[in-house]
C-alpha cells in the first residue's frame, strides 16, 4: 500500500506542474496587465514601464513562470498588487474555511445521496423511487446559489432559525461556526447530493441484479446486510468516481456560495482578485484550487485499490 | 523436441505427407512476451491435419487448444515455430488473419451471440465474407440464402435478426457464414459447447454432412470427449500447453496410452458404463499455465506418477501405434 | 412417509407486456429424506424457475401458485421475515457460474462467516472454526488460507466447493443444485458431482440436482424427473428410466447421451426447438418434435402412473414401451446408498 501511495504521489507531480503552466499561461492572456493595474488609470506609459521592470514583468514569459514557480515552491506567492498583503498568508487563512465548507457540503451529499440511492434502487419503480428521482432532478436543475438565496430568505429572515450571513471561525466557537455553515453546506451540497443519489441508484440497480447478490438472498442473510454491506461495497466504486469528477465543480460553486453567505473563503478572494486584476492573487488561488482537485482525484484513485481487491497488484 | 513431423505419420499408417493440409511445427505461443510474467500457452506443439480428416484437439482450461486455433488465424502471438497451410507459411505472412482467410481457413466460435452483429440481419452476416469479391448486394443476398438452406434454415430466417433466433439456429448461421468463402479447412472452436446436448447433436449431424458434401477438413477444438468421439478421425490430447497423446481417434479412445486421456474419458457422463478404470481419476486442480509443474506437467495430478515424472519431462514417442508423452506408457495395460 | 420436499401443482407465470405467460405448468415433484432427485430438461423448460420458486426468489414479474411444502411447512405465501429463516437454514442453493456467484470484493471467509452467522449464534472463534471445518468438508486443501483469499484467486471448481460449503453452512437439510457443473472443466465436473454424492450419503441430506445432461444425472441421482415445456413428462427411479423409458422425449434424450463405444458415429439429436412459453402447441407439447405423434396426441396429456413407481405424460406410453430404447446401461456407480 505504501509503495503504491509513494508511486502515485510521484506520478502526480508532472500533472501539477502542467497544471501550473496552463494556469500561468491563462492568467497571462487575460486582458490588462499586472503593472497597468497596479499603476492605476492615471499612470503614464513611462511609469508603467518602470513598474514592469520593478515587478520583473519585462522578462520573457517562461522566465517569469520559472521565477514564480521557484517562489511558490518556497511558499512565496507574492504580494497582492492592490493591498500589498502577502498572498500566501492570506491563502493560508482562507483555505481552511473553503475546505470546511466543501467538506461539509460533500458530507451532506453523501449522507443524503447514498441512502436515498440505495432505498430508491431497492424499491425500484415504486412511488418512493419516483419521488426520489423527481427530487434529484430538481436538485440538479436548481442552481445552488438560487437555492441558497431562497434558503436564507426562508430560514434566516423569515423563520429566524439560522443566521443569514456571517462566519465564526472554528477556533473561536464550534457551535456558532456550525450554525453559520449549515445553510451554506446544504445549498452547496444540493447539486452534488442529486448527482450522488442518481449514481448510487443506478450502480445499486446493476449490483442488485448480479449473481452474487442472488446468492446472498439464497443464504437467508438479513436484508440490511445485503443492501448496506454486500451490495453497497460493489456500487461504491462508481459513486466514488463521480465524487472525483464533481470535486472541481463543487469548488467552483463554492465561490458563489461564499458570496451569498459572506464567508471569508478563498472563493471571495479569487473573485476580488479577478475583478481587480490582481495577478498574484489570481495565480496563487487558482493554483491551490487546481491542486485540491488533483489531490481529491488521487484519493479517489487510491480508494479503488481499497474497495476492489481485483485491482490490487 | 518432438519426433520429426511427417516421418512419424508415415511410419504409423503409410500415408504420404503430401496429404497434409495444415502443418504445425514446434509451435510456441506466448502472451506478454516482454512483460514480467510471460505466459506460454502452447509449448513446442507439432500437429498435422490431413485433407478430408477431422483432427480433434481436446483438453481443459489452460491446455492451449484455443490458442492454437487463434495462432492459425493470426490472432495469437507466435514466439517460435511455423504454421503451414498447403505449403504456404502463415506465421511469416505480413497480415496473418487475412492470409489465413485467403488460404481457405475459416473459424466458427463458441458463442453465437457475440459472433453475430446484433444490428445486422442474418443474411448480411452470412454474406459478410463475400463483401470483397461479390460487389452486387443482390448477388450476395442470394448466395447467403442458398447457404442458409444448406445449413437447414428456411430462407425466411435471412431477414430476421440474431435475437430472434435460438442458440442452435444462431450457430447454424455462423456455420453458413464460415462456408461462404468456400473454405478448405474449418476450425470449430468449441462450436457446440454452449448448446444443449439435443441441439448439439443436431449441429454435429449437420457438420458431418457438410464435411462429406463440401469436401471439408475440420480442426475440432473441444473439451467434450462425447462430441469428439462422434466426429473425430484423429485426436490430439493437450494439457497445459503440450500435446500428451495423439493418434487415430478409435485407438486413442479405446486404448488410451496417457493417464490424462484416461481421466478425460472417465469424466464423460455416459449411461452405457465406464470404459475406463475409475482409479485413473486425477487428483487436485488443473495446473497454472503461467507456472507449470516441473518435469511432466501432469505429474501433480497423475495417479500413476513416480519420482522420474517430477524430474524429467517425457518426450513424445510412438507407443502402440500412436504418439504419447508418458514415462510409464509401456507399462499401462487397459482392462 | 411424508416427503421432505413436496411440490404440488406448481404453476409459475411471468408478466410479459401485460400478459401472464406460464413458464411452469402443473409441476409436481417429491423428494424423500436422504434422496437425490434429478431434474432434467433443455434450456427454457422451467427447471431453474422451479428451484427459484422453492426459495421464493422468483423475479419481480413472476407469480407462483400451487403448493411447495418443505419439512411440513408451506412456503408459498410465507411472509418475507419467515422466508429468511427458511433460506440457508432449511434449504441451500448452489448456482451455475460459481465465480460470478461469489461477491468479488469480499474474502471467502467474510462471505462464509456471514452465511454461518445468519442463522446461528456462535462466538467469533467458534464461527471461524466452523468455517474451516466446512471448507475442509468440501475437499478444499488449506482451508485457513482460503478464508483470506478472494474469489478471483480461486479456480471455478474451488469456488463451487465454497458455494456448496456456504449453502450447507447453516445446517440446511435440502440442497438444490442448479446446473452446478455446466461451466466447469470435465474432470472437475466429475469431482463436484462425486462431492455432492458423498455429502448426501454421509449426512443424509436431500438433493435436487438440476441439469440438462441426462448422463450426469444418471450417475448421481436415485430418481429422475424429466421436464419439458414447464411440465414433468416422466418420473421414476433412475434405473427404470434408463432401462425402460416410456416417454418419447426421454428416449430421445437418452439417444443424445455420449457413447464412447461407438467412435466415429454421429448420433442424432432432437430436431426442432422446445416451444416458447407464450406459444405452446395444443395438446401434447412435445408433439411437433415427436416421431410417434398420432391423432391421440392432440389432446392435452396427463401425468399418470404407467407402471410401478413410474409416471408418464403420454397417452401412447405403454403402446410404445419397447420401441426406441437406448442400449441397456451397466452403470458402475451403485445407485442405491453407498458412495464411491
Amino acid at each position: 500500500m505504501i509503495p503504491t501511495l509513494v508511486r502515485r504521489l510521484i506520478a502526480i507531480v508532472p500533472t501539477v506542474i502542467v497544471a501550473t503552466v496552463v494556469t500561468f499561461a491563462l492568467v497571462q492572456i487575460t486582458p490588462g496587465g499586472a503593472a497597468e493595474a497596479a499603476a492605476g488609470p492615471t499612470a503614464t506609459p513611462a511609469q508603467i514601464a518602470a513598474l514592469k521592470r520593478q515587478m520583473g514583468l519585462d522578462k520573457p514569459v517562461p522566465l517569469q513562470y520559472l521565477d514564480w514557480l521557484w517562489n511558490m515552491i518556497h511558499g512565496n506567492f507574492g504580494q497582492s498588487v492592490i493591498n500589498r498583503q502577502d498572498v500566501g498568508t492570506e491563502i493560508a487563512q482562507r483555505l481552511p474555511v473553503t475546505l470546511e465548507l466543501t467538506v461539509l457540503a460533500l458530507l451532506v451529499a453523501l449522507v443524503v445521496g447514498i441512502p436515498l440511492g440505495i432505498v430508491s434502487a431497492a424499491r425500484r419503480q415504486s412511488r418512493l423511487d419516483a419521488v426520489v428521482r423527481g427530487g434529484s432532478g430538481l436538485g440538479l436543475a436548481v442552481p445552488e446559489w438560487l437555492l441558497a438565496m431562497f434558503a436564507v430568505d426562508l430560514f434566516a429572515l423569515q423563520l429566524g432559525w439560522l443566521p443569514p450571513t456571517g462566519f465564526t471561525p472554528l477556533s473561536e466557537n464550534l457551535a456558532a461556526n456550525l450554525q453559520g455553515m449549515i445553510l451554506p453546506a446544504l445549498a452547496l451540497g444540493s447539486g452534488a447530493a442529486a448527482i450522488i443519489t442518481r449514481q448510487t441508484r443506478s450502480a445499486m440497480v446493476e449490483v442488485l441484479d448480479s449473481p452474487f447478490v442472488r446468492t446472498a438472498w439464497a443464504l437467508g442473510l438479513p436484508r440490511g446486510q445485503i443492501y448496506f454491506r454486500f451490495a453497497l461495497k460493489n456500487a461504491l466504486i462508481s459513486v466514488i468516481t463521480v465524487i472525483g469528477l464533481i470535486a472541481g465543480a463543487l469548488l467552483g460553486v463554492s465561490i458563489l456560495i461564499e458570496r451569498v453567505f459572506v464567508i471569508p473563503g478563498m472563493g471571495s478572494m479569487l473573485v476580488d482578485g479577478v475583478s481587480q486584476k490582481d495577478f498574484p492573487v489570481m495565480q496563487g488561488v487558482t493554483t491551490i484550487f487546481v491542486a485540491i482537485v488533483i489531490f481529491i482525484n488521487l484519493a479517489v484513485d487510491l480508494s479503488y485499490t481499497v474497495l476492489d481487491p481485483r485491482i490490487r497488484r | 523436441m518432438t519426433a520429426p513431423v511427417g516421418t512419424a505419420r508415415a511410419d504409423l499408417d503409410g500415408r504420404a505427407p503430401a496429404d497434409c493440409l495444415l502443418r504445425i511445427s514446434d509451435l510456441t505461443v506466448t502472451y506478454g512476451l516482454r512483460s514480467r510474467q510471460p505466459v506460454h500457452a502452447v509449448v513446442d506443439v507439432s500437429l498435422e491435419v490431413h485433407t478430408g480428416r477431422t483432427l480433434a484437439l481436446i483438453g481443459e482450461s489452460g491446455s492451449g487448444k484455443s490458442s492454437i486455433a487463434r495462432a492459425i488465424c493470426g490472432l495469437a502471438p507466435v514466439e517460435r515455430g511455423t504454421i503451414t497451410m498447403d505449403g504456404y507459411e502463415l506465421t511469416t505472412a505480413p497480415d496473418r488473419p487475412v492470409a489465413a482467410g485467403q488460404r481457405g481457413i475459416q473459424i466458427v466460435f463458441q458463442d453465437p451471440v457475440s459472433a453475430l452483429d446484433p444490428r445486422w440481419s442474418v443474411w448480411r452476416s452470412v454474406a459478410e465474407p463475400l463483401l470483397r469479391h461479390v460487389p452486387s448486394s443482390d448477388d450476395r443476398r442470394e448466395r447467403a440464402m442458398v447457404l442458409l438452406e444448406r445449413v437447414g434454415l428456411d430462407r425466411s430466417f435471412g431477414d430476421r435478426h440474431p435475437h430472434q433466433l435460438s442458440g442452435g439456429q444462431r450457430q447454424r448461421v455462423t456455420i453458413a457464414r464460415a462456408l461462404a468463402p468456400a473454405p478448405r479447412l474449418v476450425i470449430l472452436d468449441e462450436a457446440v459447447s454452449a448448446l444443449d446436448v439435443s441441439v448439439r447433436n443436431e449441429i454435429l449431424v449437420l457438420l458431418d454432412e457438410l464435411k462429406r458434401e463440401e469436401g471439408l477438413t475440420y480442426l475440432l477444438i473441444s473439451h467434450d470427449m462425447g462430441a469428439v468421439a462422434q466426429m473425430a478421425t484423429d485426436i490430439a490430447v493437450m494439457y497445459l500447453g503440450k500435446v500428451v497423446e495423439s493418434g487415430e481417434a478409435a485407438r486413442v479412445i479405446r486404448e488410451p496410452a496417457h493417464p490424462y486421456t484416461d481421466a478425460l474419458l472417465a469424466s464423460v457422463p455416459t449411461v452405457s458404463g465406464d470404459i475406463v478404470d475409475p482409479s485413473f481419476r486425477p487428483r487436485g486442480e488443473i495446473g497454472d499455465t503461467a507456472h507449470p509443474p516441473p518435469g511432466c506437467r501432469y505429474h501433480t495430478r497423475c495417479p500413476l506418477a513416480i519420482d522420474r515424472c517430477a524430474a524429467e519431462e517425457p518426450l513424445m514417442r510412438p507407443v502402440r501405434e500412436r504418439l504419447t508423452a508418458c514415462h510409464r506408457a509401456d507399462e499401462k495395460v487397459n482392462a | 412417509m411424508t416427503a421432505h420436499l413436496a411440490i404440488s401443482n406448481l404453476r409459475v407465470t411471468l408478466d410479459r407486456q401485460g400478459e401472464a405467460v406460464a413458464v411452469i405448468d402443473d409441476l409436481s415433484l417429491e423428494i424423500q429424506e436422504g434422496e437425490i432427485v434429478g431434474m432434467v430438461g433443455e434450456s427454457g423448460s422451467g427447471k431453474t424457475m422451479t428451484a427459484l420458486a422453492v426459495l421464493q426468489l422468483l423475479p419481480r414479474r413472476a407469480h407462483a401458485s400451487g403448493s411447495i411444502v418443505l419439512a411440513g411447512q408451506e412456503l408459498l405465501d410465507l411472509p418475507e421475515s419467515e422466508l429468511r429463516q427458511v433460506r440457508g437454514a432449511k434449504v441451500g442453493m448452489v448456482f451455475q457460474e460459481p465465480v460470478a456467484a461469489l461477491n468479488p470484493v469480499f474474502t471467502v471467509g467474510a462471505q462464509l462467516l456471514a452465511a454461518i452467522n445468519a442463522h446461528q449464534d456462535l462466538s467469533r472463534s467458534d464461527a471461524r472454526a466452523r468455517a474451516v471445518e466446512l471448507l475442509g468438508n468440501v475437499g478444499l486443501p488449506e482451508p485457513e488460507l482460503r478464508l483470506r483469499q478472494y474469489p478471483h484467486h480461486l479456480s471455478g471448481g474451488m469456488c463451487q466447493r465454497v458455494m456448496i460449503a456456504m449453502a450447507l453452512a447453516a445446517g440446511a437439510r435440502l440442497l438444490i443444485a442448479d446446473e452446478p457443473t455446466t461451466s466447469l472443466d470435465v474432470t472437475i465436473q466429475d469431482e463436484i458431482v462425486r462431492l455432492i454424492r458423498r455429502l448426501a450419503v454421509e449426512s443424509g441430506i436431500s438433493v435436487l440436482f438440476i441439469s440438462h445432461d441426462l448422463g450426469l444425472v444418471s450417475r448421481l441421482c436415485h430418481r429422475v424427473a424429466v421436464v419439458y415445456a414447464g411440465q414433468v413428462v416422466e418420473t421414476g427411479p433412475t434405473r427404470t428410466l434408463l432401462e425402460a423409458p416410456m416417454h418419447p422425449y426421454t428416449k430421445a434424450l437418452l439417444r443424445c447421451v455420449p457413447n464412447l463405444h461407438e467412435v466415429g458415429v454421429v448420433h442424432r439429436g432432437i430436431p426442432g426447438t422446445p416451444p416458447l412459453p407464450g406459444s405452446l402447441p395444443e395438446g401434447c407439447r412435445f408433439r411437433p418434435r415427436c416421431e410417434y405423434a398420432t391423432a391421440a396426441c392432440q389432446a392435452p396429456q396427463v401425468l399418470e402412473p404407467r407402471a410401478d413407481d413410474h409416471l408418464v405424460r403420454c397417452v401412447r406410453a405403454l403402446e410404445l414401451a419397447d420401441v426406441g430404447r437406448a442400449i441397456p446401461p451397466t452403470p458402475t456407480l451403485p445407485l442405491q446408498g453407498g458412495g464411491s
